[in-house]
């Protein structure tokens, strides 16, 4: 077959650069380290990029609410730690004080201490955590969970909202604890059948009258409820304690997911460097080869024997 | 010439020609559509001498030019549809870099907004947080707005590249008609110049680049083109014409081609391939697809993001407003969606309703609220009531049967109504009740009405317990503080005035005033008990109770209910309603017509004439006309006896008299007024040391009076001068009041002096009031600025015994008729739950009605109030509104349920496990919820809620970057088979047309040797004629 010098030298040309354009785009994935370098070098494999980065994005997001979900708890379980403390030395106290041998003095200043350590459980239960939020206000935030009003009485002022937060594609934890549920109340017989519930701090207020007083009877009655206020902020401590395993094994479970992410994303986008260099010393080959033949060919000519 | 010489001669002259087109080849070699050219010997005719044929040379027979048809229309079609995929490569790929880039795309602006939703939820109260959370919603909405501009740049240019592209076509079919034009010189095709063939190949290569021709020779090489299917229909060029294609200009926002778009238009909508085509399929396949896909995304994210948003309370506690809008000066809503907050504090994190466990609460029993409730879309679901209070407009209910009562109608919470009740029997009620069983209107309901009433097919909630706790109660007792009330009542007027320019003044307050109709007198009478008129119960009224007994009834009470009654007759007749060619007969006289001599005169006025008939008729009597000045005559008893209208010539028809009146009796009415006689000085306002007078006595109180007891024994000493009485009220005011028995209407003046003083000063006095005349007017003003309640005059039913055993009753609807007044049920400003109307008592009434507003929205309604769920005994609980303290609802409930709920107006209020005794939970509006994350969950959720076609709106966005993807891909592959197939058509064009040098090299030598041959010949040929000349 014929084959006209001008389409020669066409045909010859494309191929250098061909040639050229696939070294170029080999060294481009070779400074970026990537197999994609945009969108439109693999079509078909955008989509499933983008996938995988949204994918992680909201891992991502994840991670980050477990982390200040934990910080949270963390608060959380600091201030009841300290409470519960506290509670066993008002208990002792409590106990101390039932001692009918006690002089009215010593009662005094047992009273004295109780109601101290009163108002340190009220700033505990009060706690913030670093944004100002009050930890145990349930969605009343940016208000003290427990407030005394005129009268000194001290009442909870949050709410009940029990709130979640997702920590997982379908998975659910709780955000916080409120005050109410780890301060409790005890139930009180008015001693004509009628029951009612009392105030944590109400308990503790009548504790200090009582011991104050010398009311034995309600001294009494005061340390059995101690123990009922210490085994509800054992029950929240305890719920904590749950929680916050959940954030463990679910930290576990996202860090699982975002590697496993991270490793297909890397399998379709990243570049495989041996594959990547044997093309490019091959394409490089190739160039050298076509350059040298063409050069070679190309003098061929009649005409150079004709004279 | 077959001699040597001529032989040699011939032959030299056809190889020069053919050296001269192998130089012509290798000049050519670089030329584009240059076709080869090659000659073609002969070897001339021979030349017969005796019996045998010599040869007589050589001859150029012809130049011929190398091309085959075939080929190149082969190589036309392939160019075409390699052409066609370039700006699908191009382009497709450039959509895909904008979309799929990580800085441009939508997808990592989604993932920004979700996961600073997500971090909001974890700590809804941060404003940092809020503020982040606008921020990444910003970046979304201007994400949007990026890749529209973007796509925009791609369809700008893809539109020019037509436009340009359509202009290039025009060019080569110009030159292809000059081309043309050149051909028509020649009939057939071996007489055309090779060159002219070559640039008209040339020139149609180059067309078909643009875009896909059909094309059509004629025998001498001139060629037709068409852009559409058949030679027929979109012909470009055709012979010696070119015709322009060019974009519709009638068409906006899309790129149609027609033909001659200036000239005869014929649509191009079939033109294909080429350049034109794939900017064309570009554009239909890539470009709207994607423009539009971005559109419905914003679209559908705005209003799920929206509806989220509403659903919400925001830092504020209001109810939560759009995120995002849509700017109405951007065409599309991709390139217009802007973030319609800017205070982070307006993102509704929090839930509409919030539940709280009471703080004495023996059970740790947590409850959880919901709210699903629906607003009625109708004021009253009785559709055949219709807004009109006309007795004539009432509709029938009738109770008879075992059935004691007949529903009427729903009211809509918030509607404000009022109920009237007509030609009720006696002993039917109108009764209004909540869903709960709270009567509010009415009559106490008999155990029977309880029973059969109570029951969800009525409108009841299913354990509705009944109560009359609120029953026509008023004010503070009343249910929420209603404005409700059962029975007849009028309230203060208001009197419009305006100042001398025409402007608006204040209005003055006229006390309120009842008007019965006309009474005939009830056989039966009312008794005592029956009637309580503001809150004062009536006496007996004896039978026959016509209007003055009513009167006298009234009025026998007067000192107590402060409301007087009068007697009056009047009949109003329209002018335009009196036929003055007729007579009329007034209590058995006939009036008669005036005469000739009256009616001729030129001063004569009919309704005049009328009038003054009448009062001539009637003069002496009590019976008097006058014409109002609103055009109507009056016909008036200042006695209030009844007026008879009298048949005329035995007709009862009412046009056959002159008023137009139906013959009858027309009995009086009775007028009930707000009698304004007290005026109260509040005791603080009191200056003992000023001095004081009234009604122009002086009196002294300069000396010994130093309290408020002092001040009132001082102004009665002068009561026989002033006729004014003081007294002291039960909050120890002072109030005066006319002397009754000087003026037994009140409407006499009180005047607070003293007056101007010589200076022409007010001189302030003891009370503290200027000085000056208190009339009606003042008083009632001053009344309603104390209690604008005194000042209505309310006539309602009371009950009484009667019978032996005696038996309560009440009074009804029809006894209120017997006083020629309506009962109605008023409902003033609405109340916050729907009532319930029923009709009880055996026989059938009328109910009309008015009503205004609309429905409240239930939910904006609920979060208003603070409601209160009381656990009251083991298994019973109230609902309370906390702000009045009303019990909304008493109710069963069965405590061993595992999970109980309490529903109540569409709220869901669920426990965990039964509460005790003096267990209570309150729901309100969430107004401080700021901690609340309820909401915003909603929003995190939304990343993975399928929105549209079942996908997500991330997956959305995602698929759609697929979709250019793949066709990006299928552009790509298909690009490179055409690659192929287009370089072997080259190559087959080439192979017939194209240049080779070694070829030609090869020819130069051929061609030379054969012309160095003939030289030789020619040599040879002279030496043999020297040799011929040299014999001698």
């Amino acid at each position: 077959m014929k084959i006209s010098t001008t389409l020669y030298f066409d045909r010859a040309t494309q191929q250098l650069s061909n040639s050229q354009n696939e070294l170029s785009k080999t060294q481009e994935q070779l400074s970026t380290g990537k197999q994609i370098v945009k969108p439109s070098d693999a079509p078909n494999k955008a989509a499933l990029v983008t996938r995988l980065e949204s994918e992680l994005a909201r891992q991502t997001g994840y991670q980050d609410t477990l982390k200040s979900v934990n910080v949270r708890l963390t608060a959380e379980e600091t201030a009841l730690k300290s409470t519960s403390d506290v509670m066993y030395r008002i208990k002792e106290l409590s106990v101390q004080a039932a001692n009918d041998t006690l002089a009215p003095q010593d009662r005094q200043s047992i009273a004295l201490e109780i109601s101290n350590l009163k108002d340190q459980i009220l700033s505990l239960a009060n706690s913030q955590d670093s944004n100002g939020n009050y930890l145990f206000s349930g969605s009343k935030s940016s208000e003290p969970a427990f407030s005394k009003d005129a009268s000194g009485r001290v009442s909870y002022q949050g709410d009940q909202s029990r709130m979640k937060v997702n920590v997982g594609d379908s998975r659910r934890m709780n955000l916080n604890m409120p005050g109410s549920d780890a301060y409790v109340r005890v139930v009180r017989d008015d001693g004509k059948g009628n029951k009612t519930g009392v105030d944590f701090f109400q308990v503790l207020d009548d504790l200090a009258t009582a011991v104050n007083t010398g009311n034995l009877a309600n001294i009494k009655r005061g340390t059995g409820e101690i123990d009922t206020l210490q085994n509800g902020i054992s029950q929240g401590l305890g719920q904590i304690g749950a929680d916050m395993s959940v954030v463990d094994m679910q930290t576990n479970v996202l860090d699982q997911v975002v590697l496993q992410l991270k490793t297909t994303r890397s399998d379709v986008e990243d570049l495989d460097y041996t594959a990547a260099v044997t093309k490019m010393n091959k394409d490089q080959l190739a160039l050298e080869a076509a350059q040298s033949s063409f050069a070679k060919i190309s003098q061929l000519s009649l005409f150079k024997y004709l004279n | 010439m077959s001699d040597m010489l001529g032989i040699s001669s011939g032959a030299i002259g056809a190889y020069q020609r053919a050296l001269s087109t192998v130089s012509n080849n290798i000049a050519n070699v670089n030329t584009e559509g240059y076709s080869r050219q090659d000659v073609v010997l002969q070897d001339s005719a021979p030349k017969k001498i005796a019996s045998m044929y010599v040869g007589t040379g050589v001859m150029l027979q012809t130049i011929k030019r190398q091309y085959d048809a075939f080929a190149e229309s082969n190589l036309r079609s392939s160019t075409s549809d390699l052409a066609s995929q370039k700006p699908m490569v191009d382009y497709a790929k450039r959509v895909m870099d904008i979309m799929g880039d990580k800085s441009i795309g939508l997808s990592s602006a989604f993932d920004d907004f979700f996961s600073a939703a997500g971090a909001l939820s974890a700590d809804p109260a941060s404003s940092v947080l809020r503020t982040s959370f606008l921020r990444s919603a910003d970046g979304v909405a201007s994400r949007f707005g990026e890749l529209t501009t973007q796509l925009d740049l791609v369809s700008t240019e893809t539109r020019q590249g037509i436009q340009s592209v359509a202009d290039q076509v025009n060019t080569l079919t110009g030159q292809l008609a000059l081309i043309n034009q050149g051909l028509t010189k020649s009939p057939n095709l071996e007489g055309q110049p090779a060159e002219l063939l070559d640039r008209r190949d040339l020139t149609l290569r180059q067309l078909s680049e643009l875009t896909r021709i059909k094309t059509s020779f004629t025998s001498n090489g001139m060629v037709n083109v068409s852009m559409g299917t058949t030679m027929t229909e979109g012909l470009v060029v055709n012979g010696i014409k070119a015709r322009p294609i060019g974009i519709d200009s009638q068409v906006k926002d899309k790129v149609e081609l027609v033909l001659d778009p200036y000239g005869k238009t014929e649509s191009l909508a079939s033109a294909s391939g080429g350049l034109l085509g794939g900017y064309q399929s570009f554009i239909a396949q890539v470009l709207e697809p994607s423009q539009k896909g971005l559109e419905a995304l914003a679209q559908t994210f705005a209003k799920e993001s929206n509806a989220i948003q509403r659903n919400g309370i925001d830092g504020y506690g209001q109810m939560g407003q759009d995120l995002f809008a849509f700017d109405p000066k951007v065409a599309s809503p991709s390139g217009g969606i802007r973030v319609a907050i800017n205070d982070g504090m307006r993102i509704a994190t929090a839930s509409q309703f919030r539940v709280s466990e009471g703080s004495t609460n023996v059970t740790t029993t947590r409850a959880s609220v919901l709210f699903t409730g629906a607003t009625p879309s109708t004021a009253l679901s009785n559709a055949s009531l219709v807004n009109n209070p006309n007795a004539t407009a009432g509709v029938t209910f009738k109770v008879d049967g075992s059935r004691e009562y007949t529903p009427v109608t729903t009211l809509s919470a918030g509607v404000k109504a009022a109920f009237y009740m007509d030609q009720a029997e006696p002993g039917q009620q109108l009764q209004v009740l909540t869903r709960d069983g709270r009567q509010l209107l009415g009559q106490s309901l008999s155990e029977t009405e309880k029973f059969q009433l109570f029951t969800p097919a009525n409108g009841f909630v299913a354990n509705a317990t009944y109560s009359d706790q609120y029953l026509n109660k008023s004010g503070a007792d009343a249910y929420r503080g209603l404005d409700l009330f059962y029975g007849a009542k009028a309230t203060v007027l208001y009197g419009q005035n305006f100042d001398a320019y025409g402007n608006v003044g204040k209005s003055t307050p006229l006390p309120a005033v009842l008007e019965t109709s006309r009474i005939a007198g009830s056989t039966t009478g009312i008794p005592a008990g029956a009637m309580v008129l503001n809150g004062v119960a009536l006496g007996t009224l004896n039978p026959p109770a016509d209007a003055q007994a009513v009167s006298d009834w009234v009025n026998a009470k007067t000192s107590d209910t402060q409301i007087r009654a009068e007697v009056y007759n009047e009949i109003h007749v329209p002018t335009g309603q009196i036929d003055f060619t007729k007579n009329v007969s007034i209590n058995g006289r006939a009036i008669g017509f005036p005469s000739q001599a009256e009616a001729t005169s030129p001063n004569f006025n009919a309704l005049n004439w009328l009038t003054n008939a009448i009062n001539t008729t009637f003069s002496g009597t009590d019976l008097s006309a006058s014409v109002t000045s609103g055009g109507e005559l009056v016909l008036k008893d200042a006695q209030g006896s009844p007026i008879e209208i009298n048949d005329i010539v035995g007709s009862s028809d009412p046009s056959s008299n002159a008023l137009n009146l139906a013959p009858s009796v027309y009995n009086p009415q009775v007028r009930l007024v707000q009698v304004v006689r007290d005026m109260r000085i509040a005791a603080t306002d009191l200056d003992f040391s000023k001095p004081l007078q009234i009604n122009g006595v002086d009196i002294d109180i300069s000396t010994g009076v130093n309290d408020i007891a002092g001040l009132i024994a001082r102004i009665n000493a002068k009561q026989a001068n002033t006729g004014v009485i003081a007294k002291l009220d039960s909050n120890k005011d002072l109030v005066l009041s006319t002397d009754p028995a000087v003026d037994p209407k009140g409407t006499l003046s009180i005047s607070v002096g003293p007056g101007k003083d010589a200076s022409g000063k007010f001189t302030p006095n003891a009370l503290g009031l200027e000085p000056q005349d208190f009339g009606v007017t003042e008083r009632l003003s001053r009344l309603l600025a104390d209690d604008p309640t005194q000042t209505d005059i309310r006539l309602s039913f009371g009950s009484y015994t009667q019978g032996n055993p005696p038996v309560t009753k009440s009074g009804d609807p029809a006894d209120m008729a017997k006083l020629g007044l309506r009962t109605g049920a008023y409902i003033e400003g609405g109340s916050p739950d729907d009532l319930l109307l029923f009709v009880t008592g055996k026989g059938s009434a009328s109910i009309a009605t008015g009503f205004s507003g609309e429905p409240v929205d239930t939910r904006d309604s609920l979060r208003s109030q603070t409601l209160q769920v009381k656990f009251t005994a083991a298994d019973r609980y109230s609902i309370v509104d906390s702000k009045t303290g009303t019990v909304l609802a008493d109710r069963h409930y069965d405590p061993n349920t595992l999970e109980p709920v309490v529903a109540f107006n569409g709220l869901e209020i669920k426990l965990t496990h039964a509460p005790s005794v003096g267990d209570s939970f309150t729901i309100d509006g969430n107004q401080d919820g700021l901690g609340d994350n309820t909401n915003m969950l909603a929003m995190v959720d939304l990343n993975k809620k399928p929105v549209t076609n079942g996908k997500t709106i991330a997956n959305t966005y995602i698929d759609q970057i697929n979709n250019v993807g793949n066709l990006a891909q299928q552009a790509n592959i298909t690009q490179q088979a055409m690659t192929v197939v287009n370089d072997q058509a080259v190559a087959a064009r080439d192979k017939i047309s194209g240049v080779n040098l070694d070829e030609e090299a090869a020819a130069l030598i051929r061609y030379q040797q054969a012309y160095q041959a003939c030289a030789k010949a020619l040599q040879v040929s002279g030496q043999l004629f020297d040799t011929i000349e040299q014999i001698r």
